[in-house]
Parts: C-alpha cells; sequence; structure tokens
C-alpha cells in the first residue's frame, strides 16, 4: 500500500510472487458494503475535545492491514473456453480489514474510498520561515483514536499519523468510507512537512465545515 | 457401484470387530498432521502463514491427505528420491525468496505472497505417499492444460476407487486405510483444481529458478521424439508412467544407471528438477552432461529411441483418451506434448516476436531483416521525443536490443523473429487489398521518401547523388534530365486545386495533353485571357494549373555546346555554360546571381507549357518535352527528355532512406504526418504494442504465455476499448479506466486464455494468475518505509 499522498500512474501495476491457492485467472472484487465498527454513541466525557497543536505524532502505530476471502468464488462466462470445459477466470470477493493492536475496526473498499471525489491533497505550499510543529488555530480537533475517526466532529480536524504511510492510508480510506454519504465534506492529505501557518492563512470561508486533514 | 455398497457394509461390520483408535474412526484426516521429513523443513519456515496453516490444516491438506491413503501401494518406497526432492525444493524456495525483495512481505499480501510450495508443504505433513502423488501432480501439470489436468485425476480418483474395490471383492488383503479411502465419496473437483493449480504454479517458480539446466534440457528435448508410454486410457497409462518414473528416478538418485525405452522419465526429471546425465542413442549417440550434485555419480540415464519415420515435432508426447474432460460428451482424444520450447517468455522476447510479424505483414524477405531492423531503429531515433510518436519507442528499442545481440544471443532472438512471421496470419488477421500495408510505411519508394526531406535543397542534393551513377555510367547527356521542384516555403500551394488568388504577371500555361499517365484531361487556357477559368472548367473532370511557384534544376553539371542538341533547356547566354549547376527560379528581379556554386537565372514562362507530369519547352522552332521519371510531383522530381533514349530507371530503396536518416535529411513533422496516415492495420497494431509495452515496463519480471501468438490481437477486448468513445473529462474515470485497461492486458497475457474487456473489471483491485499478483500500484507496496516502522506493524 503506499501513502496516499503519492500519485501513481494508473497504468501502473506490479507484480508479487504469489497466488490465492485459487486456480486459473482470479479476479479480486471488493464487497459491496464494507462493514465498520459498531461504536456506543452515549458516551458523552469519553468525546475527544483536544485541540490540535501543531506537534508530530502518530497515534496509529498499532493499526494493521489485512486481506481475506469471503465464499464467493465464482466464475466468471468466459467465451473463449470450449464447450463442456469449465471457465478458467474466476472472480472472488475480498475484503481488506484494518486492524487496531489487534482488534477490527472497519472493512474498506481501498481504490473506492481513495478515489472519492472528496480525498484531495493539499497543494504544495510556497517554502516559508514560519516555526514548524506549532499551530495556534482555534477550532482545529486533533483526532488520535479510532473511535474518533468513526464518530468524527463536524468541525475542522486533524488525524495525527505522521509519518506511518500505513496509518495515513488507512484512516483516509475508512474516514472516506464514513462519510461517503455525507454532503460537503472534505478530506485533505498533507505533506510531512506542512506548515500549519500558512494553511490556516489561506483558508477560504467556502469550505466546507466538516474538512479532515490528514497529517 | 454395487461394490462400492459392499465395501461400505463389510467395512462397517470390521469396525465392530477390530479395535480402533479414535482417530482411525474419524475419517476426516485433517486432524492427522506428521512433522514434514528433515529435507522439506526450510520450505516450511519460508512459506507463508496463511499458505502453510492451510498446508497444515485446511482444505489442501485434507485433499492431500485423501489422496496419499488412496495411492498408497501404487508406488514401491523411494527414500533416496524423496530425500533428493526435497533436497532440491528446499534449494529452489531459498534461493528465490532471496530474489524477491523484502518490501513486499510487509504489505497486505504478505499472507499470499512468496512461493507456491503449498501442496508440497501439505504432502510433506501428510504421509510419504502423499508426496509421491504431489510428484505425479507435478508430471501430469508440466504436460497438460488445467481443465485437462483436473479431468485426468477426476478419472484416475474414480478408477482407483474402482480398482481397489474390485480388488477388496477378489478377497485381497488390503491395508485397512486403503479400503476406507476407497469407500470415501470421490474427492470434488474444486479441490483437485487446487491441487493441480498449486503445482502449476510451483513449476513455474521452479523453472524460473533453474533456468539454465531447463534450456540444456530443452535442447536435448529439440532431438528426441518418443512417447510417455503405449496406453491410451487415463488410469493404467498414468499410474504406468508414475511407476516407471519414480522407480527410475529413485535408482538414479542412488546413482545406479538405468536404460529406458519411454519417455516418462524425460518427463519426471523435467517437473521434478533433478538433473541426471543423459545419454542418448539413436540416430546420433549423444550425451547431456548437467553435473547436478544430488544425483549420485554414475546414475545415468540411458534412453534408446528409434529413429522416427515421420519428421515432425520433436519432444515426449503423451496421448490420453479423457473421458472426464466435458461435462456432457464422448472422450476426448487428446495428445500434449513436452516440447522443447519455451511457453512462457518475457516482454523483450516478446517483442521481439512481434517484430517478426510486423516483418511478415510488411511482406520483407527474411534476408532483409537486418535492413527492417536498422530501419525501425532509425525511424526511432529520428522521432524520438516527438509528440506523437511515442508509440515508436518500444519497438525501437526491440530491434536496437536484436542489432546488438550475438551469438546464442542472436540465435534466440533470430528464432524469435521467425517465430513471430510464422504466427503473423494468427496474430494479426488479413485485410482487404485496399488497406494492405506498404513496406516501411512507403518510405522505401521515392514519392514519400522526398515528402519527408528537411527542405528542397536537402531534396535536389539527393535527387542529383542518385541520379549520378547513372548519368556517369550511360554517359548520359546532361540535358537529358531536369528536376523540377517547389521551393518550400511555396509548398503548401503546390497542390491541385485552382488557386484563384492569381495575380496578373502570371503567364504559366496549361497544356491540352491527351496522354497524361493518370488519364487526367486539362483544358487549354490561352495566354493573356482574363477569363483564366472558362465557364468550360464545370464540365472538365479537374481543372489543375501548375503555379509558377516550380522552379527547375540541372541534375548534372556538364558543358553546355550551343546548336546541337545538347543545348541547354533553357536559352542560356554563352557567357553562362560551365561546369556548374543551374537553376532557373521564379524571381522577379530580371538579374541572374550565383548562390552555392550555382548560377540562378530567372524563369521565361514564355517558353514553357508545363502539366502535372511534363513539361515541354519551347526555344526558336524546337520543342523539348520532359517527361516525370522519378519522384514526388507534389515536392521534387526527376524528369526525362522524351528524346534521350532509352528510359532510366534509377532504383529507389530502403537503403536511401537509411542514408538520408544518418544525414539528418528529414523533417520530424513530415515524417510523422506520412506514417500517421497509413490507414493499414500496422499503425495500428503499433499503438497496441506501445499500450503493452506502456504496462509491461513497470513489471519486467512478469512472464508472458506464448499461446498469445494464436490469437488475434487487434481483436481482443481491451484493444477494442482503447479506442475512445468520447474522451471523459472526468479525471476519476479516466484512472479508473486506465487501471482496468492494465489489469484486463496482463490477464490477457498472462494466462494466454483469458479475454476480459476493461469495462467489466471497474471493481477489480488485484489480479491473480499462475504465479503471480498483480496490483496496480494505487494498492501497491512500497519499500520507502524506514526499518524503525515495520517494527511497529507486528505488533
Amino acid at each position: 500500500m503506499s501513502d496516499p499522498l503519492e500519485r501513481l500512474k494508473p497504468r501502473q501495476l506490479k507484480r508479487i510472487l504469489g497466488n490465492f491457492g485459487k486456480p486459473g485467472v482470479v479476479l479480486l472484487i471488493p464487497p459491496q458494503e464494507p462493514m465498520m465498527r459498531e461504536l456506543d454513541y452515549r458516551k458523552i466525557m469519553s468525546l475527544t475535545t483536544a485541540r490540535f497543536d501543531g506537534k508530530q505524532i502518530d497515534s496509529f502505530g498499532r493499526t494493521s492491514l489485512h486481506l481475506s476471502f469471503t465464499d464467493h468464488h465464482v466464475p466468471v462466462y468466459d467465451t473463449n473456453v470450449k464447450v463442456g470445459q469449465d471457465s478458467q477466470v474466476s472472480v472472488i470477493e475480498s475484503v481488506i480489514s484494518v486492524h487496531d493492536s489487534g482488534e477490527w475496526v472497519a472493512d474498506v473498499d481501498i481504490l473506492d474510498a481513495i478515489n472519492s471525489d472528496f480525498v484531495s491533497r493539499l497543494p504544495a505550499l510556497e517554502p516559508c520561515n514560519h516555526p514548524k510543529d506549532i499551530s495556534t488555530e482555534q477550532g482545529v480537533f486533533s483526532i488520535d483514536t479510532w473511535d474518533d475517526i468513526l464518530d468524527c466532529p463536524s468541525d475542522r480536524f486533524v488525524v495525527r499519523a505522521h509519518g506511518n504511510w500505513l496509518g495515513r492510508l488507512a484512516t483516509t480510506s475508512v474516514l472516506s468510507q464514513v462519510l461517503k454519504l455525507r454532503d460537503n465534506v472534505k478530506i485533505t492529505v498533507c505533506q510531512p512537512d506542512t506548515c500549519w501557518h500558512c494553511v490556516w492563512s489561506q483558508y477560504k470561508l467556502d469550505e466546507p465545515l466538516l474538512h479532515s486533514f490528514i497529517y | 457401484m454395487s461394490t462400492i455398497g459392499r465395501l461400505q457394509a463389510a467395512l462397517a461390520a470390521a469396525t465392530n470387530e477390530v479395535i480402533v483408535t479414535a482417530a482411525n474412526l474419524n475419517f476426516d484426516f485433517t486432524l492427522i498432521k506428521c512433522e514434514a521429513p528433515l529435507e522439506y523443513q526450510p520450505l516450511g519456515n519460508m512459506l507463508a502463514a496463511k499458505k502453510k496453516s492451510n498446508a497444515e490444516t485446511g482444505s489442501i491438506h485434507v485433499t492431500a491427505r485423501r489422496l496419499g491413503a488412496l495411492f498408497e501401494g501404487a508406488c514401491p518406497t523411494t527414500p533416496n528420491l524423496l530425500k533428493a526432492y526435497g533436497d532440491r525444493i528446499s534449494e529452489i524456495s531459498t534461493a528465490t525468496s532471496q530474489s524477491q525483495p523484502l518490501q513486499y512481505s510487509e504489505s497486505i499480501f504478505s499472507t499470499y505472497a512468496g512461493i507456491d510450495g503449498t501442496s508440497i508443504w501439505a504432502a510433506a505433513t501428510s504421509s510419504k505417499a502423499a508426496l509421491h502423488v504431489h510428484l505425479l501432480g507435478c508430471m501430469i501439470a508440466r504436460i497438460f492444460d488445467p481443465a485437462e489436468a483436473v479431468s485426468i485425476w477426476v478419472e484416475l480418483v474414480k478408477e482407483r476407487q474402482k480398482d481397489i474395490a474390485y480388488r477388496f471383492e477378489n478377497g485381497e488383503q488390503l491395508p485397512f486405510s486403503l479400503t476406507a479411502a476407497a469407500a470415501q465419496n470421490p474427492i470434488p473437483k474444486p479441490e483437485l483444481a487446487e491441487w493441480d493449480a498449486s503445482a502449476r504454479a510451483w513449476l513455474r517458480t521452479a523453472d524460473e529458478a533453474k533456468k539454465s539446466e531447463y534450456s540444456q534440457l530443452r535442447a536435448l528435448l529439440r532431438s528426441v521424439k518418443i512417447k510417455v508410454n503405449e496406453e491410451t486410457d487415463v488410469f493404467p497409462s498414468v499410474m504406468k508412467a508414475w511407476k516407471s518414473a519414480v522407480v527410475t528416478m529413485e535408482n538414479l538418485v542412488s546413482g545406479q544407471p538405468q536404460a529406458v525405452r519411454d519417455g516418462s522419465t524425460l518427463l519426471a526429471l523435467s517437473s521434478w528438477h533433478l538433473y541426471p546425465n543423459i545419454a542418448v542413442f539413436g540416430s546420433q549417440n549423444f550425451e547431456v552432461v548437467l553435473n547436478d550434485s544430488l544425483i549420485s555419480p554414475g546414475g545415468t540415464l540411458s534412453i534408446g529411441i528409434s529413429p522416427s519415420k515421420i519428421a515432425g515435432e520433436t519432444g515426449v508426447f503423451w496421448c490420453l483418451s479423457l473421458a472426464q474432460l466435458r461435462h456432457y460428451g464422448k472422450p476426448v482424444r487428446i495428445e500434449r506434448s513436452l516440447q522443447a520450447d519455451p511457453s512462457r517468455i518475457s516482454f523483450s522476447q516478446f517483442l521481439l516476436c512481434a517484430l517478426g510479424v510486423l516483418t511478415a505483414l510488411w511482406e520483407i524477405p527474411s534476408n532483409d531483416i537486418h535492413t527492417a531492423m536498422k530501419f525501425l531503429v532509425a525511424l526511432a531515433t529520428i522521432l524520438e521525443g516527438a509528440s506523437g510518436a511515442k508509440w515508436l519507442s518500444a519497438v525501437g528499442r526491440a530491434a536496437s536490443s536484436y542489432l546488438s545481440a550475438e551469438g546464442e544471443e542472436l540465435e534466440m532472438a533470430n528464432k524469435l523473429v521467425q517465430y513471430g512471421r510464422r504466427r503473423a496470419r494468427d496474430f494479426v488477421p488479413e485485410v482487404e487489398p485496399k488497406f494492405k500495408p506498404k513496406a516501411y510505411f512507403g518510405l522505401g519508394g521515392s514519392n514519400a521518401l522526398l515528402k519527408c526531406f528537411k527542405d528542397d535543397e536537402k531534396r535536389i542534393v539527393f535527387l542529383r547523388n542518385k541520379m549520378f551513377e547513372i548519368s556517369q555510367k550511360e554517359g548520359r547527356r546532361p540535358t537529358d534530365f531536369l528536376i523540377r521542384f517547389y521551393p518550400s516555403q511555396a509548398q503548401g500551394s503546390a497542390n491541385h486545386h485552382p488557386t484563384k488568388s492569381r495575380s496578373e504577371e502570371e503567364d504559366g500555361t496549361v497544356s491540352h495533353d491527351d496522354s497524361t499517365p493518370d488519364g487526367r484531361h486539362w483544358q487549354e487556357v490561352s495566354l493573356d485571357k482574363t477569363d483564366f477559368y472558362s465557364s468550360d472548367s464545370d464540365t472538365e473532370d479537374e481543372v489543375e494549373v501548375i503555379g509558377d511557384t516550380a522552379c527547375y534544376a540541372t541534375v548534372t553539371q556538364g558543358l553546355f555546346d550551343p546548336g546541337s542538341h545538347s543545348a541547354p533547356p533553357f536559352p542560356l547566354p554563352q557567357k553562362w555554360y560551365g561546369a556548374s549547376h543551374h537553376r532557373w527560379i521564379c524571381s522577379d528581379e530580371d538579374h541572374e546571381s550565383e548562390c552555392g556554386g550555382e548560377f540562378h537565372h530567372r524563369l521565361f514562362s514564355q517558353n514553357l507549357k508545363a502539366s502535372r507530369t511534363s513539361f515541354t519547352i519551347i526555344e526558336r522552332l524546337r520543342e523539348n518535352r520532359y517527361d516525370w521519371l522519378c519522384g514526388d510531383l507534389d515536392t521534387a522530381a526527376i524528369f526525362q527528355r522524351r528524346s534521350a533514349r532509352p528510359p532510366a530507371s534509377p532504383e529507389f530503396s530502403i537503403e536511401d532512406f537509411l542514408s538520408c536518416a544518418e544525414a539528418g535529411l528529414f523533417s520530424v513533422a513530415s515524417l510523422i504526418d506520412h506514417v500517421s496516415s497509413d490507414n493499414s492495420p500496422v499503425f495500428v497494431f503499433f499503438k497496441a504494442l506501445a499500450t503493452v509495452a506502456s504496462i509491461y515496463k513497470h513489471i519486467p519480471d512478469a512472464r508472458l504465455a506464448i499461446q498469445n501468438f494464436q490469437r488475434p490481437i487487434l481483436q481482443s477486448k481491451w484493444h477494442a476499448a482503447t479506442f475512445p468513445v468520447a474522451p471523459s473529462r472526468h479525471k476519476m474515470v479516466r484512472r479508473m479506466f486506465k487501471r482496468t485497461l492494465a489489469l484486463a492486458i496482463v490477464a490477457y497475457f498472462d494466462s494466454g486464455t483469458a479475454d476480459l474487456a476493461p469495462g467489466d473489471m471497474e471493481n477489480v483491485m488485484a489480479v491473480s494468475s499462475g504465479d503471480s499478483i498483480y496490483v496496480p500500484s494505487q494498492v501497491r507496496l512500497t519499500g520507502i518505509v524506514a526499518k524503525s516502522q515495520l517494527m511497529m506493524f507486528s505488533l
């Protein structure tokens, strides 16, 4: 998996030595509606209210991604196969799940999530001399747990997974999936050396209310 | 089936009498897992976690156990063979793991990545008989296609069960586990398919690791023609071949020389990657020394073959009659052979075959292949970097690799090109004559060649050089030839439609000429009339007016003698007779000048009557008519005087293109225009190759199935999808299209049989085929992760 910041050419494929144990050509498709962990909505006192202070912290170091298959393994109608023989091409439903410290968080459809309309990369800003690691903007929350991602605030918030490409990819995908059905939301993936001063000063007023930054 | 029923009844009775352990009562053998033999342990350590657990407790373990139990006793004990095989697979898997980059092991595919040793490990943790069954699986997977292999297994299982039941019927003493296995339900087809697929994937990986031995073996196979055995029914044939192979290999590994008359041993040693020295006795006697460390010295295989009366394909053949191949229908008789040829090739080899296809499409004889390669390299060099010509770069690289190959590499390259030539009909089917491809895009002929020059000066130099030899050799007079050319900036107007914006000083005439080569009719227009285009023009086919932009130049240098018929073409004062070239250009000034060693004179068009393919110079009372000889009528052409006999015949060939290309005489834009205007399938073919190349350049270690050359590439679904119906504005849609196209292409070429439409693959995030998983880069694995972060993930 690559960091969501990297824009790789879609035609570029990678070949891995291995197979899934099924005969013939196997196509992997994601499930229709990936599941996510149920939350206990009654908790009030454990809600996050911490503000984002600009520090470069990685709170998602225990996140891991796993691939598994469901039983949905069907052959594809292959016009090249001679009559009476079995098709050599099949489709298998495969699930990518996000785990945190071994506990299941959510299943994601990564390609769909990353390619959503409201996920974008932060445009490169000009280099500046502002001190890094400091953000003094009020009203920006800091998100450090998976529960906060599954039940995210309707404000600007920063998901802190600095330098952890797997965490950034996982949080982006899950967040994108959570927000899929909502209107007027935005997810911005930021570079590891973002200057928050410049970002806030250039922040436009017409940006959506729920705006997430993956840092 | 009544025999099976009676067997089951007998078993039920037996269990009451015999004291059996709890494990034996449970006919599902998954509980039992043995320790794998020592030689196989390194493989176990190297298997990915999921694969290992599947092999030890999953469905494939059940299959291995059941097959092992069913075929118990079919082969004698072979301790040395199993030991050597274990050492060999451990060696291969260690080598392969080391060559695979570490980064992939930390990705989500890590549980599936790595060598497919599942069936080996499942067999190793089951029983010795299961290992024998695995060896048989490799032999079958080596020579038969997947569908055929599965049907062979189904039949084998069925027949073996029947065979055991029959023996039990007749009172033979059989081990309990054997009869129990025979009484069970037949092993389901998907599980057998999984068993076969695992063996197949292992073979692919092992072939890559043992490339050099494999190629030596292939050299041997090219000179033998031998059958596996004479039986055609599946069960007897397979059992016989299996037993014979196992016993022979056991003896060979132990150091005893063996002599065989059938091909089962050859098939076996190719499938098991064990390589004893082989001595072949036939019409020629030779020995292949492979120096395998796992074979004890003295283990030499001698094969005696009688010379085959039928010349033809060589190799090891197996001919079987498969009853289970179709769900419905008569048994299918198939013959498969262990070919000397690779069934999988790398992408650069694929490109060489494609070049062979190209030479066949252009109908270039095999002698000229070298020239054709030089042409492609020259064209690619000229067009390098030009927009609109990126599709040529992959082909150009392949052609230059051909030119720089030598020795064995060159031999291989030639074979690949020849293979492509033979498959051209299948790969790119023939088209109607009007779309017939022109060799070298037509650049071997003078028309197209001259169109692509940078400017008229270069054209004139070229034409002069061309005629130089002819005029020297044949002693032509300098006045016999003239070049007519259109100066570069006027070329836009030197075409066919009447230019109505003429000004009055033009007084070029059009002569009425019945006998022009292309049969056009010209309307005679008189001088000085203002009704330049008379009303009659509507009734003619076309009115073509040769503009006064045409200029004339001499072809050869020479003296002009006044008076005789070698007078200068146009009236010329005596002082200009000299040894240099002359030109007559249209200019307003009335002076003559010298430029670049040539004398420029003003063209007086009163003496000239010109049409498209000929012109006549009228001088005093004499007319000299010049007809088109060679060249391009729109840019520059040589005209020969009618009275000069016999007509000269300069030959244009692709060598002219090559020498001009080297001298840098071509204009990139006009070359691109010319090549793109080719309406034969060749241009489309180039583009398809470029599409495939753009994907395979990121995966250099991928292999393509060679049977792709038997399918027409331009009729594949992915190719049909590359013609843009309507270019999408939305960036996401475009990216997704590129991803689905890439996945469809790798599925097509890797399997050699699948043909998927990119439109059906919108949701697909990865494709697995054989021993490879193809993943789009967006979901790809990166090695940029620092070491410390790797440790965090494994928590």
